[in-house]
């Protein structure tokens, strides 16, 4: 511990040392047990908020997105969605393999390791009012840069919290994955379920209607 | 007085259903365009029925199947009247000049077979080209039915011996040689200069190079001949089914839509070398639905906008010289307007677009409307790049059809010519024309930049001044108050 920040720094502050020292800024958050859920719901909503601003925002040259579909119900239910389908298939399956991290805490991490995305969608807003396609490779390879320093944070954090070794953590992120999946097929199956038996109601209904 | 009132009342309602705006007759509205998403929507009709020639108006006996037509640079219309083997010669008012039925050749007569498919009329010496396609022969004459030449199958061994030669379709240039398309042949058109002899083959279509022909390529590398011989897989390319003779002396071409051939639809220059951008023509729709479209005739403008006519569908569609889609009009129908069995179309000088309806036995004429008139004018300006004078009919354009896409990018690049680069960027936005957007946008940067050049560059250099000599600042001030803080003592001691 070469220097201790969470004491002198504002827990607002703590996530963007976090960003850059993600190692010791994990280790010291893991130990003053102080992952904060007010910090992860500002940072998420902001978040939704800057993904929302870059889709209606940045201009049709360097925006990859169909701005003709954009519904910020829809972006904000998908992403709160995934966010915690994410959390919670890793919650599940770390706290079968002993992971020693709360939920809170799971959630804290995937907080941390979006605010590189956040950062960047800010710069990508600022940089497209005078950048142009011709010059959109400006912004594409710092983008893809960041994606991959936010799994690594999301990575080293998983290992902290959990208290895991890194062969472990990368065995419960392949197990994340099938949760994920095992996730998306009930919910699908879910959801077919209650529109059968909506439809079946419908007809009941539909049937009295015409017979009585 | 409620009765009165009833009445009154009755009378209104009366009025209301026959008054004339209810029975003006007007095309059937289906005139459409395609969106930037190539999605069909509405559009105003861009061409409507000016007149229909038929036996009635020329005052002649019925047609009887007829098969081509042609129209010169003073609008004569000539009518290839195959069943009854005689063409009609028409004026510019659409009145009847002569009915060629007799011909002669060396002072004896001389009859066409039934079923003749191409007509062809030499401005510059006077002579008709009619393909007598089931006697297998081309024959010239003029006007008045005097026959100078006639020209038989061509003697070369570049045709196949076996197969007929069936002269349908045929266009001739200023050197009297002769474009000929014959039925089974699909190496392209015939070229046959006036003494008949074979020059060779004009702009065959070429196949679409796709996987499938370059794995059947590997295979025949190593076949036997045998082998070859006995394989079923061909890739032929559909021959041409009719020719456009163009005063620029450019040839169109149509062929039918398939997947082996690259374009449906081609301009051909002197070597045979296909200048048109584009290769999708016709409808967009999903053709595992409806059926390809089959081109059948084709004809052009001196602005270089040219109209197909598909037979599948009876529809014509215009382009202009980009293969932008100007307009769709016609269809199968007994309406007015609308075809049961469209052979062959001409325009003349008047932009007016003719189709000769081989059932119907009529000719339609159609002119363009103040729509159609208003995208043709536009257009031309705008592929002339004088996009300045075409806002203000693009402008009009969008007025009546605010679905049509070209307008857009047309106002937009107009706008870009004036250096009003944020109105560019607002039309360009519309349609996503990113390719537009980011160059107007480029442009707008470059001009901001030199407008606040001396405020960026000195902020830039104040920026870099601050950052290098930050040290040094800081070194030079606190001397500075050193010596002042020294020069105080001195002056007090």
């Amino acid at each position: 511990m070469k220097r201790s920040g969470f004491q002198t720094m504002s827990p607002y502050a703590y996530p963007f040392y976090i960003m850059t020292h993600p190692k010791d800024g994990f280790q010291e958050m893991k130990m003053n047990q102080k992952s904060s859920v007010s910090v992860t719901v500002l940072i998420i909503g902001i978040y939704i908020l800057v993904e929302m601003l870059y889709r209606k925002y940045v201009p049709i040259d360097l925006n990859e997105y169909d701005r003709d579909q954009l519904s910020f119900v829809r972006l904000f239910i998908i992403m709160v969605a995934t966010f915690f389908i994410v959390t919670g298939a890793n919650w599940c399956f770390c706290t079968l393999l002993d992971g020693k991290g709360k939920f809170k805490d799971i959630c804290y991490v995937a907080a941390c390791a979006v605010l590189p995305m956040i950062l960047m969608n800010i710069l990508t807003l600022i940089a497209s009012r005078f950048l142009t396609a011709n010059e959109s490779v400006i912004l594409e390879y710092p983008a893809l840069v960041i994606k991959g320093w936010a799994l690594v944070i999301f990575f080293i954090g998983l290992s902290e919290i959990h208290d895991y070794s890194g062969k472990k953590t990368f065995l419960s992120l392949i197990l994340t994955v099938v949760g994920i999946l095992i996730i998306l097929f009930l919910g699908l199956l879910l959801v077919m379920l209650f529109q059968q038996l909506y439809q079946f109601v419908e007809l009941i209904i539909f049937d009295f209607k015409y017979k009585m | 007085m409620k009765r009165l009132l009833g009445i009154l009342l009755g009378l209104i309602v009366l009025t209301g259903i026959v008054s004339p705006a209810y029975a003006k007759a007007s095309l059937p509205d289906q005139a459409y365009t395609y969106d930037s998403e190539n999605t069909a929507v509405p559009a105003p009709n861009s061409f409507q029925v000016k007149t229909i020639i038929s036996e009635v108006t020329l005052g002649c006996d019925v047609f009887s199947d007829p098969q081509d037509l042609f129209v010169d640079s003073e609008d004569q219309m000539y009518i290839l009247d195959s069943g009854k083997c005689r063409v009609l010669w028409i004026n510019e008012n659409y009145e009847l000049v002569k009915i060629i039925d007799t011909f002669s050749w060396n002072g004896e007569p001389l009859t066409l077979a039934k079923g003749a498919q191409g007509l062809f009329y030499q401005e510059t010496t006077g002579n008709l080209y009619i393909s007598d396609t089931n006697n297998n022969r081309i024959i010239v004459c003029d006007r008045t039915g005097e026959v100078s030449r006639i020209y038989e199958k061509p003697i070369t061994d570049l045709l196949e011996e076996g197969v007929e030669y069936k002269p349908a379709k045929i266009i001739v240039d200023n050197m009297e040689i002769m474009y000929v398309i014959s039925q089974n042949v699909n190496t392209g058109a015939l070229l046959i200069d006036s003494d008949n002899t074979f020059l060779g083959f004009y702009g065959v279509n070429s196949i679409k190079n796709t996987l499938e022909v370059q794995i059947e390529f590997m295979w025949r590398s190593i076949m036997t001949e045998e082998q070859i011989r006995q394989s079923q897989v061909s890739f032929q390319p559909t021959g041409f089914n009719n020719l456009y003779w163009t005063k620029d002396r450019f040839v169109y071409a149509v062929s039918p839509v398939s997947d082996t051939i690259e374009s449906p639809v081609v301009k051909l220059n002197a070597l045979g070398k296909n200048v048109l951008q584009g290769d999708t023509f016709g409808d967009l729709a999903d053709t595992s639905i409806t059926q390809n479209p089959i081109f059948i005739d084709i004809t052009a403008d001196d602005e270089g906008a040219f109209t197909v006519l598909d037979s599948s569908t009876g529809k014509l569609y215009q382009y202009d010289n980009s293969c932008n889609l100007l307009s769709v009009f016609g269809g199968l129908g007994s309406q007015k307007g609308l075809f049961t069995l469209p052979i062959a179309i001409e325009s003349n000088s008047k932009n007016e677009i003719l189709i000769l309806d081989s059932k119907k036995n009529t000719v339609t004429v159609m002119e363009q409307t103040y729509y159609g008139e208003m995208i043709r004018d536009a257009l031309s300006l705008y592929n002339a790049g004088r996009y300045e004078e075409a806002l203000e009919p693009w402008l009009e354009v969008l007025r009546m059809n605010a679905n049509y896409n070209t307008a857009y990018i047309g106002i937009g690049k107009a706008y870009m010519n004036m250096k009003e680069y944020e109105q560019a960027m607002y039309y360009f936005e519309l349609v996503e024309d990113t390719e537009n957007y980011a160059m107007a946008k480029s442009r707008l940067r470059g001009e901001k930049l030199q407008e606040h050049f001396a405020v960026i560059a000195g902020a830039v250099i104040l920026v870099m001044l601050i950052i290098l000599g930050y040290d040094g600042i800081k070194k030079n001030v606190a001397a500075f108050y050193q010596q002042i803080k020294q020069r105080q003592k001195g002056e007090r001691s």
